[in-house]
């Protein structure tokens, strides 16, 4: 821009000196006057040739965009820009691998196959059940399964227009990750027809954004970089969410502020299973919906969840304090109705540790709180935990109760008062952390190496015997180490190592070891 | 690159400008009275500097040219300023038409465009009148579907496609990304009803890949899918027997041999585990929970017994001549059955065969013939159909059937069915075995003028699948073992990018025991591209 303005203005004032000496050079005898009416004349040509110069100059910067990789849309003030990756995820799981059902790669560790890897089950006893492996063990066929999807390719479209507010922008993403059963299965055979999954889509305006963003508690630069797309457990999520954000600085150097109203959502672990306001009240279809043995969805929403953060920038890295509370409620429209106030708190950031390794990094970060659930990043999460809908006493592993000891909630079961009043709730506490260094080898080859841990204490009174034996996760673990070459800027072939190990309520353990590539080419 | 240029010249230009302006200016002012040498030199001077504003003015009467410095390196495609990365965004819409004179799907999905291979043709009602096999009588069902097969009429915008492309320029070679969608991937759950109010139909992924140089990764066309070898065809299902898999993640490299026009690839493609039970087809990527709508493990198998553990492994030479060209090709896959109790059994699938083109009269340049052909065993989906599959097993399976339905005879069950029984000397009579596959399609196209072409095209698959080990109700009406197609149509392009078309079809399917359903289609399509 800048040199191309120069430029034409040179031109300008060159052309407007040269009309001069054109006139000039046409009298035969030069007078005052006629100096002075040639100097006025150059004056308007100059002018004029102004204009002819800033059109010639313009074109070319004049359909630059705004910020990088971006296109000015002729006759607006908008820049456009169409982006993503495509990526290419190679998966071979050692132990603990999905044999069947939708390809899991590339989500292997949180939200992915780390929450759900099979468990060593071998006659354990626990609340009066003996817990033996499947006949047909998933955990025996879990090794040596080989997975290859292009499905975390990503399209993204960007505009960011100026205005008397500040800047206003929208973004939209998407990816394929969003399948589920019903809409995965079987897609390798001829033509892998997934359906794209909505990302972000979001504006904003000025200091506020509104629409479906990346959570007022994600800290995206403190989260670890991993081929594995799940990442670490124990980061701070929820990853994507609708929401109202306003942003600003607080009067000292390199302080902002953050705070949100973000979509509510009541999650808690039943007898049942785990059960969300938005889970709909039809039946179960592969594990989509309420679960049978419950009456009715007791959870509701009622109000946003308001999280908040103040973030301090310096030459080092960052660090961000943030905190969050959340309203939770049961009420089944007939005895029930609790309300509990979810907090918990943390920070994160990051730190450039070493002046002779600039581009060394360190990540970190860490929360802790009662009825935190979702915002601890992990599928496998719960704020609320119930006996609504349980049973006084299991009579098998697949969670039948004796006859006559249903508790209330469960389909079938008393519905009394003398009934609900055995009805306990409780705010799940939970902690997790973060770590990740990455160190450059070289300008072009980087290596990661992450831990992520996360912790949730689930009363085993309430959520029964099958559930702490086989459903819920008291505690997760993931360790992952790579090493990244990107032989272009926009291109990275990584490898990576990932090891992770999920620990049921009842301690019962389930492995997971994976070696995973990536051929991403960005755009 | 061409900005940068353009920009240059137009700097150089300013510069000598400037260089006169600065010297006329130093003169003008300088000199009080003029003189006739000065005014020689001024006149000199002026030439030089008209030169130089003819120049400037040239560039400034082009507001075309601006236009230009965007154009990409690619067809249809603009420079991203500020980069050397090309965009486009492209694709169709179409229209398609469809109505069925015998054999038409009459509910469920929306059906057209894909009529052929992958479409109704694979799963046209059959002509079912109490033909008897194993024990069993198969009669049409009271409310026939042959009965209602005639008389259908779609229409459907569900091929439209749209797509996104990048090419940049890098050190080694050129880089390209490639996003493309369309809406034929609905299935039960997500396209029932649609049309009663407005069609909200889902995009499906077909393509997301990269390249740097001679690599490829991601979701691509099957490196084993020659495209230059499929007729024409309206139908988007096209003729059956051609080569697949169609679209699957992939790793491939693709060189160039020391002779003039020969090429190769080799691939490293997604794995699947495909096989014929007699509870239904399953993949390894079949969810383990319950069927529903025909998708996931049926109910009567205790598990998926399918796995992959690793890739499949494809590889073609191609010969490329101005007639036309030539490819051989082949693959080899591991096919993997283990159900985490007694079975543990591992198979090599491979097959092989050949694709191309010819022009073959030099009096109709245009005119193209199309020919492909594979054979082999466990090649499973490298034969494109959705009716397919590597192997064959009785996991899961009944020792007497009493009914079409495929119940079991009491205490007849296999190892693998749910309930059945689960001791080694259950899982000894378990059997599975690779299936034996050929097929082949050939394609004439004919341009009666150069902007009205016809095609004809024929394309036929056969597979070898034991009745003994898929059962009888398998064998009866499940699992067909040879599916041919006929299409016929003319095309009319009034511009270059809009395709009018109508076509004619005509395909039969043939179960394991020779049970036959016959499929009569028209087919039309109004495509705009851009």
């Amino acid at each position: 821009m800048t040199t191309k303005a120069v430029s034409g203005m040179r031109s300008v004032g060159a052309c407007g000196g040269l009309a001069a000496v054109a006139l000039l050079a046409g009298l035969p005898s030069v007078q005052a006057d006629e100096l002075a009416d040639l100097k006025a004349n150059g004056q308007l040509l100059q002018q004029r040739i102004d204009r002819l110069a800033q059109a010639a100059a313009a074109p070319a910067a004049s359909l630059k965009g705004s910020f990088p990789r971006s296109i000015l849309i002729p006759g607006t003030d908008t820049s456009l820009a169409i982006g993503g990756y495509t990526n290419l995820d190679v998966s071979y799981w050692l132990t603990g691998g999905p044999v069947n059902g939708n390809v899991v790669t590339p989500v292997a560790g949180e939200t992915g196959q780390a929450e759900s890897t099979p468990l060593h089950l071998h006659g354990q006893g626990f609340g009066g059940l003996v817990f033996g492996a499947p006949t047909f063990d998933p955990r025996a066929r879990g090794n040596g399964v080989f997975q290859m999807t292009a499905r975390e390719s990503r399209l993204r479209v960007e505009t960011r227009t100026p205005t008397p507010y500040g800047a206003a922008g929208t973004v939209f993403e998407f990816d394929f990750l969003g399948c589920n059963n019903l809409s995965c299965n079987g897609l390798d055979h001829v033509s892998n027809n997934f359906v794209p999954r909505l990302r972000l889509a979001y504006g904003t305006l000025g200091p506020w954004l509104a629409g479906q963003a990346f959570s007022t508690m994600n800290d995206l630069a403190a989260d670890p970089e991993t081929i594995d797309f799940g990442g670490t457990a124990g980061q701070w999520g929820l990853s994507r969410l609708p929401q109202l954000r306003y942003t600003g600085k607080l009067p000292w150097p390199g302080v902002s502020f953050a705070v949100a109203a973000e979509a509510p959502q009541t999650d808690a672990a039943m007898p049942g299973g785990l059960v969300f306001s938005d889970t709909s009240a039809i039946p179960a279809v592969d594990g989509v919906g309420l679960p049978t043995t419950l009456a009715v969805n007791p959870t509701k929403s009622s109000m946003p969840d308001w999280p908040a953060y103040i973030q301090i920038e310096r030459p080092w890295g960052h660090l961000q304090l943030k905190g969050l509370l959340r309203e939770l409620k049961l009420q089944d429209g007939h005895l029930i109705n609790k309300e509990f106030l979810g907090f918990g708190g943390g920070f994160s950031g990051n730190l450039k540790p070493w002046r002779r390794w600039p581009k060394d990094n360190l990540v970190f970060q860490f929360g802790a709180g009662k009825g935190l659930d979702r915002y601890s990043y992990g599928a496998s999460t719960f704020g609320l935990a119930t006996n609504y809908g349980g049973c006084g006493i299991y009579i098998d592993t697949a969670g039948d109760c004796a006859p006559g000891t249903a508790l209330y909630g469960r389909a079938g079961g008393p519905t009394t008062a003398a009934a609900a009043g055995s009805i306990i709730a409780r705010l799940v506490p939970e902690w997790f952390g973060a770590v990740g260094y990455t160190h450059f080898w070289r300008t072009d080859i980087r290596s990661n190496l992450a831990f992520g841990i996360r912790h949730e204490d689930v009363p085993e009174g309430l959520v029964g015997p099958v559930q702490a034996a086989t459903g819920l996760n008291k505690q997760v673990y993931t360790v992952h180490a790579n090493v990244i070459w990107s032989p272009v800027a926009f291109v990275d072939i990584g490898l990576e190592y990932l090891h992770a190990q999920r620990e049921t309520v009842a301690n019962i353990v389930g492995v997971e070891d994976e070696f995973q590539g990536e051929f991403k080419v960005k755009f | 690159m061409m900005t940068k240029a353009m920009t240059r010249t137009r700097k150089l230009g300013t510069a000598a400008t400037l260089g006169g302006l600065a010297a006329a200016a130093a003169l003008l002012t300088g000199l009080p009275p003029a003189q006739a040498d000065e005014l020689a030199d001024l006149k000199a001077n002026q030439q030089l500097l008209q030169q130089r504003i003819d120049q400037l003015a040239q560039a400034a009467a082009a507001p075309a040219a601006p236009t230009a410095d965007l154009k990409g390196s690619f067809p249809r495609s603009i420079l991203i300023p500020g980069t050397d990365t090309s965009l486009s965004v492209g694709g169709y819409t179409n229209l398609d038409v469809s109505y069925w004179i015998t054999g038409g799907p009459v509910n469920g999905n929306v059906v057209t465009p894909v009529i052929g291979e992958n479409g109704q043709a694979l799963a046209t009602p059959l002509y079912l009148h109490g033909q008897t096999f194993g024990g069993l009588t198969f009669n049409a069902p009271t409310f026939d579907p042959r009965a209602r097969g005639n008389g259908v009429f779609q229409m459907t915008a569900r091929e439209s496609r749209l797509r996104v492309e990048t090419r940049t320029p890098t050190p080694y070679g050129e880089a390209g990304t490639v996003f493309e969608f369309d809406w034929l991937g609905c299935n039960n759950l997500s396209c029932n009803g649609l049309n009663h109010v407005s069609n909200n139909l889902l995009p499906r992924l077909r393509l997301a890949y990269g390249t740097l140089g001679p690599w490829l990764a991601g979701q691509a066309f099957g490196t084993t899918v020659d495209l230059a070898a499929n007729p024409e065809t309206v139908d988007f299902g096209g003729p059956v027997g051609e080569w697949g898999v169609v679209r699957l993640p992939q790793l491939r490299y693709t060189g160039q041999l020391p002779w003039p026009g020969v090429s190769f690839a080799v691939a490293a493609e997604a794995p699947q585990t495909d096989v014929f039970t007699p509870a239904g087809q399953i993949f390894s990527d079949t969810s383990a929970v319950p069927a529903v709508d025909g998708i996931g493990t049926p109910t009567a198998l205790a598990v998926n017994p399918t796995k992959s553990s690793m890739p499949d492994w494809p590889a073609y030479i191609q010969i490329t001549r101005p007639w036309g060209h030539l490819r051989f090709q082949g693959v080899l896959r591991d096919l993997k059955i283990q159900d985490g109790h007694f079975i543990n059994k591992t198979f090599l699938g491979f097959g092989g065969g050949f694709a191309g083109n010819a022009k073959p009269f030099p009096f109709w340049p245009k005119d193209d013939f199309t020919f492909q052909f594979g054979a082999g065993q466990g090649l499973g989906r490298y034969m494109n159909s959705a009716s397919d599959a590597g192997l064959a097993t009785n996991f899961g399976g009944c020792g007497a059937y009493i009914d079409t339905a495929g119940d079991c005879a009491a205490g007849t069950s296999l190892y693998g069915r749910t309930g059945g029984p689960t001791t080694a000397a259950a899982a000894a009579s378990i059997i599975v075995k690779p299936v034996a596959e050929w097929f082949g399609a050939v394609g004439y196209q004919h341009w009666w003028l150069p902007n009205v072409r016809s095609t004809v095209a024929f394309g036929i698959q056969h597979q070898d699948v034991s009745e003994q080990l898929v059962g009888v109700v398998q064998a009866a009406t499940g699992v067909n073992k040879q599916v041919y197609t006929t299409h016929a149509n003319v095309i009319w392009s009034p511009v270059a990018f809009i395709d009018i078309g109508l076509e004619y079809m005509h395909a039969q399917r043939k179960t394991i025991v020779n049970i036959a359903g016959t499929e009569d289609e028209v087919q039309g399509e109004f495509k705009v591209k851009f």
